[in-house]
Formats: structure tokens, sequence, C-alpha cells
């Protein structure tokens, strides 16, 4: 991984943000050129990019430059709620290391200079969850998973690797097809895969030992954010009695506390709206996220330990508390 | 008025008859469609009386005895817990001579409760009764001496049979009652200046009060009885006392037939389908049709497994895992408390009952309600294997307000083999805060259970008053 | 020579004295979770005192070694891995403490620091005078100052700890039972249960229905009603099918437990799962007592290897020969508890929901102990 370059990429031509740097095309860019960077992690990216071409002259000018620019971040990604755990955290980190040290300007070089540092944790603490989420599948398990999650998928290479024996069931996951995806790259590693349709996991689940999600944030409750389908998953995995565990990296924690879908930022607010004519893109336009309560969830696998929905809680709490 | 709501009744039967056949297909058993269908005709034709009958029956039997409440009032009077008691029992009754194990005459009672306060001597004059169950009354008596001349001795031996629970489970009590009834009208002779059909049935009430000396009635023998008695009002009095004799017997053994023996082979006939090759099934305790139904799955050469979860005090399931095992089944075997651990791998439950309520519940061994309940939680289907001569029109809602008491003492013993051994415990009547609690049965939420497969077709649990209606009005 | 003669002799002594305690643990000659755990700190205060060491990673290392050895002579008592990593984590402390004291940074010991920033930060020089942590970079300084002493007390604190154990538990009674309560224990075969209720009877009367959990134990489990009811507490004993018939008058579940584990799920004696799972039908509270020598950092990934397997003759008598051949006879001594059947657990530091006693564990164990 090219670490030093991150420092030295071109600002766009097009950019519109104050000092002329469009931090919107950074985050995009970063995410088309490696797909397995995750969105939190492209986000702190973007503005560790953004750090490298500013000169603040105060602390607060710094807090303000980041604070303006995940705004922007925020309002020009249509699915902003798995970045903002990344913004988030990167402002609070930023901050406490002012408060505690006065001395913003080594926090800056510390940032700017291990840019591409944070890449590579952010793939390494998915080899730790694998590590940490080994014990749970088992020799003649079946799994079923949903959509596609890079830390889901992870897992499941380095089970096979390890030699366990199981099968996966994984949903299609309309309207985007990732399962799709999932069951292509779990085939390619000789697990044997059955696609089902989303409608189809009721049938399923009776033959299911237990059900790996991932998540795009987790939310202050425990419960999570995820590609749409995975709230019915979970209820059907209640009902049977199935656990059902999250596997997500910590960066994803964000400080939100949806009690249902419609808490969370609308991203296709058409989806709510009825019509008595066909709509072309009605498929498309139906929503692509939706929030688990974490009641339904027997555990998180995470990069820091298996934790349970008031661990998440917890480090939450830690991190904005003052 | 009777026979227009018999008719209003029966239209709604007919239909999920039908339609339960049409899905059964061709392999649709006979023996069952035309048991069903005996069934109801008789059932039309004498609905009417039967169920003038029933209402007088009824109003008998669900009055408590006022001698079994008056005591517990009198308790809570007195200091709760310490307080003496007995008196519910020592009194006779509407029982006859109720003068069973550990009870005390009305006399001991006063005197007991006039030196309440001091020091409290002797075991028998402790109350040991548990609280919440104080309404209901140990009947278990040791000996026959009492009985009064009448009794026959047929029914002098049942009824040793039942305290001592030789003779258990309630098809099996239900077939013993009856035929001891048979032999009791085989030797009845009608006394002077009366009839059969009305000195009869006094007779018989005679026999029966004293069989409750041993337990109380199960649901089935209150259905038969209510069944005979009605069947002993109907004899023409033009008929000679020997042919009455000769009908009434005839009667009861095509009842024992109809009622229990075919219903059973019907039972197992629809229930074995349920089995599948590599299913592990679990059991509790012993029922004696599905131990056919297991059977009659062997005999078919599926291979399956059965896991049979017992419970102290009665041990009925090692009967059970014994006769499995005989017959070549693969078996299991647990207590209760080792449930949990071998719930993993069950694909379906087969219980059985003692009777299923109108509002569905199932009134089973205790411990049958944890077992369903486990069941439930792990979504493994649970099904009920029962003759609809089990289906009262009773409503409960918990265990306690009705319910058997069984010999606080067999809790004494901490032995699993025959012979019994008392652990620390036994000189538990000597300490006034201890007590011992054995209630023989235990009340299933109908939530609990997928399906009740009877006689007259497989059911849901809210359908059993339909049932009550059109079958067992008697 | 005469103060190296003696610690060689000393040495044979505290080895044969090794020996001796695998060897009873292994017959199961120590029994419970409380006298293993009591016994096994016992043992470590007198490795402790024999031991020398240049470096505590030695220290360190030679306690996981021993460590290793008891827990595979008793694999299936959690309780004696659990206090070795209490002793792990007590020595760890210790050294740190001294490092810190000396290289004068007390960031890494600030209590709010999230996890999530491993991300970004880095235990590099940026911030001013922040030193790199391990425990191998100390070299020298932290033999400087004699740990011994510290460890020695720690661990000494811990036995205290073990032994009030029970009295901190049982003063929480008042607050967990009500006048006229009626309270149903599934763990029957409990001291911690047992002196819980007998302390609680001090100060309220209420009623105590025993679930016999036959056949294991049962004698025990007799004895517990014995002595409850001859300390004046209303008693019943009732067979274990009896609980969901009389759980609708139930107050509180109370039991006790063999082992707590990481995700707050318990390991139970036989029949408690089905008990809770009981109560939680009926909305009945369930609280376990504990100490908090029973909390193990295991996360019950594999439930069936964690449950051992009793003696089948309790079960079916082995005169019943014929049966006995044909049937697979089970005996489980334990139940798994999931962690959503239970309310609260009462230890010796408070009351916590089980959904909280990952926290507890990250207290009071290093993560790098885990696995010994």
């Amino acid at each position: 991984m090219a670490l030093s370059e991150t420092t030295s990429l071109p600002v766009p031509a097009d950019s519109v943000a104050s000092n002329g740097f469009d931090i919107v095309a950074t985050y995009r860019r970063f995410l088309q050129e490696d797909p397995d960077m995750t969105m939190p992690v492209a986000a702190i990216e973007s503005l560790v990019v953004l750090l490298s071409q500013t000169e603040p002259t105060t602390a607060s000018e710094l807090m303000d430059i980041l604070a303006k620019a995940v705004a922007e971040l925020k309002k020009g990604v249509k699915n902003s709620i798995s970045l903002s755990a990344g913004c988030d955290m990167f402002q609070r980190f930023v901050l406490r290391n002012i408060q505690e040290y006065g001395d913003w300007e080594a926090c800056r070089r510390h940032l700017v200079k291990n840019g591409g540092l944070f890449l590579e944790r952010a793939k390494a603490s998915r080899y730790k969850i694998a590590e940490l989420g080994l014990p749970f599948i088992q020799d003649d398990d079946t799994i079923l998973i949903h959509s596609h999650s890079r830390a889901v998928t992870e897992l499941l290479l380095l089970a096979a690797r390890r030699h366990i024996r199981f099968s996966v069931f994984v949903t299609e996951s309309r309207p985007t097809e990732e399962g799709l995806s999932s069951a292509k790259t779990l085939r390619d590693h000789g697990i044997p895969v059955r696609v089902i349709v989303d409608g189809a996991v009721g049938w399923a689940i009776q033959k299911v030992d237990k059900v790996f999600v991932g998540a795009e944030g987790v939310a202050e409750s425990g419960g999570i954010i995820n590609r749409v389908g995975t709230y019915q998953i979970a209820v059907l995995a209640k009902d049977s009695n199935k656990p059902l565990y999250v596997v997500a990296e910590s960066h994803k924690f964000v400080r939100l506390f949806p009690l249902s879908p419609f808490d969370l930022p609308d991203e296709s607010p058409a989806a709510s709206t009825f019509t008595t004519e066909q709509e072309d893109d009605e498929i498309q336009s139906s929503p692509l996220l939706d929030f688990t309560s974490d009641n339904l969830i027997t555990a998180l696998i995470t990069d820091i330990g298996v934790l349970t929905s008031s661990g998440v809680s917890e480090e939450l709490i830690k991190m904005w508390y003052d | 008025m009777p026979e227009l709501s018999a008719k209003v009744a029966l239209a709604p039967l007919g239909t999920p008859t039908t339609k339960g056949q049409q899905q059964r297909g061709k392999d649709n058993n006979n023996a069952e469609a035309q048991e069903a269908k005996a069934q109801r005709k008789a059932g039309k034709a004498e609905k009417a009386a039967r169920r003038a009958a029933r209402v007088s029956e009824q109003g008998k039997s669900n009055k408590p005895p006022p001698e079994a409440v008056a005591p517990a009032r009198v308790q809570s009077q007195a200091k709760q817990g310490r307080t003496v008691s007995g008196a519910g029992n020592a009194s006779s009754g509407g029982g006859g001579s109720t003068n069973s194990v550990g009870n005390v005459t009305a006399g001991n009672a006063i005197s007991a409760l006039t030196t309440q306060g001091t020091a409290i001597h002797g075991t028998d004059i402790l109350d040991k009764r548990v609280g919440l169950f104080k309404h209901l009354e140990i009947t278990r008596r040791s000996g026959t001496a009492d009985a009064a001349k009448d009794i026959h001795p047929a029914i002098l031996a049942l009824t040793l049979q039942f305290a001592s629970y030789t003779v258990i489970g309630s098809s099996a009590r239900c077939r013993a009652t009856l035929r001891a009834f048979q032999t009791v009208i085989k030797d009845y002779r009608t006394p002077a200046g009366t009839t059969l059909s009305r000195n009869l049935t006094n007779h018989l009430s005679r026999q029966i009060d004293f069989l409750k000396t041993a337990r109380p009635l199960s649901i089935t023998m209150g259905n038969a009885i209510r069944w005979l008695k009605q069947e002993i009002s109907v004899v023409s009095i033009d008929i000679s006392d020997d042919q009455a004799r000769e009908s009434l017997m005839e009667k009861i053994e095509t009842y024992i037939r109809d009622k229990i023996e075919v219903a059973d082979r019907v039972i197992v006939q629809s229930a074995v389908k349920q089995i599948s090759k590599g299913d592990v099934i679990l059991t509790f305790s012993r029922s004696a049709v599905v131990e056919q139904v297991f059977l009659e799955a062997n005999l078919r050469g599926i291979e399956f497994s059965v896991v049979v979860v017992d419970t102290r005090p009665f041990y009925e399931g090692k009967e059970m895992v014994r006769r499995l095992s005989n017959a070549g089944l693969r078996c299991e075997y647990v207590l209760i408390s080792g449930l949990s651990y071998v719930l993993n791998d069950i694909t379906s439950v087969f219980l059985g009952a003692h009777a299923v309520l109108s509002n569905g519940q199932l009134y089973s061994r205790v411990g049958t309600a944890l077992v369903a309940m486990s069941a439930k939680r792990k979504n493994i289907p649970v099904i009920v294997c029962c003759e609809s001569i089990k289906f009262s029109n009773r409503v409960q809602l918990d265990s306690v307000t009705f319910n058997e008491l069984g010999s606080p003492d067999d809790l004494m013993n901490i032995s699993i083999d025959s012979a019994p051994k008392p652990g620390p415990l036994k000189n538990w009547r000597d300490l006034p805060n201890l007590k011992l609690l054995n209630i023989l049965y235990d009340l299933t939420p109908p939530e609990y259970i997928k399906k009740i497969v009877t006689e007259v077709g497989s059911l849901p649990p809210s359908s059993v008053p339909v049932i009550i209606r059109e079958y067992n009005s008697a | 020579m005469l103060a190296a003669g003696a610690h060689i002799s000393k040495e044979k002594d505290l080895n044969a004295h090794i020996e001796a305690f695998v060897a009873q643990i292994k017959r199961r000659q120590i029994q419970g979770s409380y006298n293993v755990a009591l016994a096994t700190s016992q043992l470590l205060l007198r490795v402790v005192s024999a031991a020398r060491w240049t470096h505590v990673d030695q220290l360190v290392t030679q306690i996981k070694v021993l460590g290793k050895r008891l827990q595979s002579a008793q694999p299936r008592e959690l309780a004696c891995g659990n206090i070795i990593r209490r002793v792990l984590a007590l020595i760890r402390e210790e050294s740190e403490d001294t490092n810190d004291s000396e290289s004068g940074d007390g960031a890494i010991n600030s209590p709010l620091i999230t996890s999530m920033f491993s991300l970004l930060s880095t235990n590099d020089e940026y911030g001013p005078n922040r030193q790199s942590q391990s425990l191998c970079d100390g070299t020298g300084r932290s033999i400087k100052k004699d740990l011994k002493p510290y460890i020695i007390e720690g661990i000494q604190e811990l036995i205290d700890e073990l032994r009030s154990i029970d009295e901190s538990i049982a003063s929480m009674g008042v607050e967990m039972i009500h006048e006229n309560e009626t309270i149903l224990t599934p763990t029957p075969n409990s001291r911690t249960v047992l002196k819980f209720l007998l302390r609680t009877a001090q100060k309220r009367k209420f009623t105590v229905l025993v679930v016999e959990v036959f056949p294991n134990d049962v004698e025990k489990t007799h004895e517990f009603a014995l002595k409850l009811a001859e300390a004046g507490i209303e008693t019943t004993v009732i067979t274990d099918a009896m609980v969901y018939s009389i759980m609708g008058r139930v107050g509180k579940v109370i039991l006790g437990t063999h082992a707590v584990l990481a995700n707050g799920g318990l390991l139970a004696s036989a029949g408690a799962a089905m008990i809770c799972q009981c109560a939680n039908v009926h909305r009945t509270p369930v609280v376990v007592c504990t100490g908090l020598y029973k909390l193990s950092p295991m996360y019950p990934f594999d439930i069936e290897s964690l449950i051992e397997v009793g003696d089948t003759g309790k079960v079916l008598e082995f005169e019943d020969g014929s049966l006995v051949d044909k049937v697979n006879v089970v005996n489980p001594l334990y139940d798994y508890v999931p962690p959503e059947s239970v309310d609260l657990c009462i230890t010796n530091m408070g009351g916590y929901s089980p959904n909280f006693m990952y926290r507890l564990v990250l207290d009071h164990y290093r993560q790098e102990d885990t696995t010994l």
C-alpha cells in the first residue's frame, strides 16, 4: 500500500470547498480506488488529506476546518451513516489530543504522517475480528449470511482456511444483489454456498445453525444499521431461537440512537409515498438500509472483543465523555 | 330446545372432517372416517337426553364438598402456617367414611386449636399441607376395613390398586373402572319395591364414592360414569332385569372398545405419519397411546429414536423405555433436570394427556408443561395424542385451583430403584416449617401445543370445545 | 551457602505441595468452586513467596505454566483458572504501576480511553513523553523496586475477598426479598444461596420453594431444606417437574451458579436452564448470587463441551441390567443458562445486569491471559 502518496493526492480541478479542496470527491476516489476500503476509513483518509493541505494557525481553526469538511461530506454523500462514524471518531480524536497535550500541531503532524497506516489498521482489524470470531464457526455448521460484508467474508474465509467444514446460505439481497458477489467470493475459495432470494429466509431458517451479518453502523444501543433485509432475518432468527452475530469493526460504532429505520437519515423519501400509477424506478428507489435493534442480536464480534450491546454503548460513552 | 342446538352445532363439524379426508388423499384411513361417522350418528340420536343428564350431573360434580372449604377458612383466621387442621379430611362427608392416613378426628383438631401457642407435640397435629394447595384433599387410603357392606369386592380391589398406583394412567383407570362396573352390574339384584333404572344408579354411586377415597376420579372416569348413568336411566322398564343387565354390560363392552381401543388404533394410524426416518422424538413420562404410536412406527420399519424424559416420584417413563427398547427401538433416558441437555437434536415432541380442557389447556402428568415450554422455545413441534374421551368441558387457568395431591412422603425417598431409601428428610414431619409438596398434574397452555391427534382427526387446541359439543356430550 | 540450601529445600517442599494439590483436584478431593478458588489462591501465595525472578515476565510465565497444569488436571473447574488469571492481572498491574510512576506517564491509566481510538493512535513519540508500555521494555527498572511484597499483599487481599464473599452477597438480601415473598431456588446445593437466605431471614419473613434438582446432590438438597426450616423459614420441597405449575405464585427465582461466563451466561446445575426459562415465561425475576471468582473470561462458543456428564447410575439403577445395556442414559451435571434468562447478578462487588458482566471481566482479567 502506498502510504505516503495519500498526502500528495492531486486536488481535483472542480473543487468547491472554501480552501479549494473537494472532500466529497476525495472520499469517492478513495472508495473507488480500493474496494476493500470501508466508508468510515475513506472518510478518515479524506480528512487526513485535508489536514495535509491546510495550515491552520490555531487549534480552534483546525477544529473548525474539520467540522466544515465533515458537514460537507455528510451532506454530499447519500449514505452517510457509516462515514459519519469515521468522521466523528476522527474529530473526537483530534479534540482529545489537543485537550490532553495542548500540542495540536504535533497531533496534525502525526495524523498526516501516518495517513496510510489507518487503512492498513482497518484491514488488520478485520483479520483480528476473524480470529476472534473463529470459535463461533464449527464443523457441519450451516450459516446464513446476508448481502455482502467484508468482515463476514473475511471470517468465513479464515474458517475455511482453518479447515472447518461448513456451508452457507447467502441471500440475494435485493435490490443491490450484493449477495451474489459474496457467494462468488466464497465459492471461489471452495466454500459450498446456496444463494436464496430474500423471501426464502423463513424457509431456510430451520436448517440454519447461526446467522452472521455485517453492519454499516453500530448504534449506541448496540443495534445495527445494515443492508435492508437484516431486520427481518433477525426477527426470524429470534423466532427460531438461532443466534445472530454481528461482525463489525469498532470504527463503525456511531453515535446514533435510532428506534426505527425512520429515525435514520431518509435516503429514499420516495419509498414511503404511495402512488396509484406504476413508477419505473420503484424497485431502485426502495430503501437500502434498515435498523435491527439490540434485543435481536446475540453478540457483536468486533476487533475489540466479543461484545454485548452494553459494550458498544460503553465504548461510545468513553469516546464522548469529557 | 336441546334438539335445535344439537343440529346447529352439528353443521360446522361436518365440513372440517370432509376437508381433512380430502387432504389425506387416497391413503386415507377408512377406519378413522367410519369411526367418526358412526359416532356422529350415535351422538346425534341421543344427544338431547344426554345433555339433560349432563346438566344435572355437572351441578353435582362441580360443587366443592362444603367441608373442604370450611377448615381452610378456620386456618386462615388462625396464625398461618403453624396452625392445626385436618378437620376437612376428618369429617365424614359426601365421600362416605374418609378416614385416611394422616388425618385427625374433629375432636383432635378442636383440642389442638385450643392449645395453640403452646408447644405442639406429636406429628399428627402439625399441618403439613402446603398453603396454596390446602383446598385439595389427600385421599389415599391404605385399607378397606372400613368399607360398607354393599361395596362390591371388585371395587374394593380396584380401590386399592388405584391407591397404590398399581393401575395408573387415565385410560387404564377408565377401562379398569368400567370392567369393575361390569362385574358390579352382573352381580347386582334390584331390591324389592324399586326399579333397576332407579336403584342401580344409587348403588353405583356408592361404589364410585368408595373409589374416590383412593384417588379423585380421572376425567375419563368422570366422562364414562356420566355416560353409564345416562344409559341406566334410559333402560326401559318393560324389559327384565336380566335383559337390562345383559344389555348394560354389552354397552359397556362397546364403550370400552369404541372410546378407548378403536380410538387408540385410529390415533396410532394417524400419528405414526408424523414420524419419519432419522427423527429424534422426545416424550415425557409414559402415555399408553404414545407408546403404541412409537411401536407402530417401529413395526413399519421407520428408523428413528426416542428420548424418554422422566420424573420423580413415579418414574413411569422407565416402563415406557423398557417396552420401547425391548421392541428394538433406540432409546435415550434422562430425568427432567437434564431436559435442556437433550433438547438440541429433537425433531418433535409427543405427549400424552390426562385430560384436555375446554379452553385448550392440557392437563397431564406434572412436568409436561416444562417439556412443552422448552420445546416451544426451541421451535420444536409438540404433538399431543389423546382420545376424545379425555376431553373435559371444565376450564382452568392454572395448576393450583384443581389438582391431585400425592403423598408428600414420596419425596422423602432418595432412591431411584424399587426399594425406598429415606434421605435426610425422613423426620420432616417434626419440623413445623418444612413441607413437601407432591402434586400429580400440571396444566400446559395451548400456545405450546401444535396439534392434538384424536380419533376424530387432528385439531388445534382451540378446537377442543367443538369436539366436546359434538362427540363427548355424554 | 546456607541460605541457598534452605532455598532448595523450600523449593522441594513447594513442588511436593503443588503435586499434592494437582492430585487433589484431579481426584475431586477439593470440591465446589469456592473451595477450589480458596485453595488455588493459597497455593499461589506460597508459590509467589517462594518464587525468585529477575524480571516480572519470568514470574508471569511461571504462574501461567502452573495455571495450565491445574487447568488440565480439572478442565471443568473454571474457578481455578479464574484465580490464576486474577493473580496474573495483579502482577501485571503492580509492575505497570511501578513503570508508570517512574516514567511519569499517567495517560495509559486514564480510565476513559476508548479502544476505538486504536485505529488512529500510535505509541510513537508524538505525545511529549509518551513511552511504550510493554512489560518487556521495562528492562532494569522494574527489578529495582521489589514487587514481591505488593503481589503478596494483593493475593492476601484476594483471599480475604474470597472469605468475605458470602457475607457481602448475603447483605444484599434485604434489597431483593420483601416481606411475605415466595422465593424459588433451583440450586439447593449452593452455599452462597443458603447464606443469602439465612441472613435475609433475620430481617424478612418469606417462603422458600426448594427444587430438588434430582438426581445429583439430592442429599445436599434435602439438607439445605432442613437448614432453612430449622432457621424458621417456611420451606417447601418440590420436585423439578412441579416448577411450571407453581411458578405463577413465585416472587423471585434465586439461584447459585457454577460459573458466570463472559457474556453473562451461566453454568449452573442441571435443570436451571429450564427453570429460568419458566421464570421468564411467567415474568418472574431471576437473580443469580455469585462470587466474583466464578466469573470466567470464557465465551460459551461450544456449550456442549462445557457441560459435564455425571454418573448414569444415579438416573437408572445398574441392577436393571437388561435396560441399562439397551438404553442410552444421560445425566448432565450442568446447564447453560443464556444471559437473556437472567435478570440480575448479585456479586460481592454489587448487583449487575448480566449484560454488564463483560466489564467485570475486563476489569479483573487481562485479555492476554484468557488462554493460559
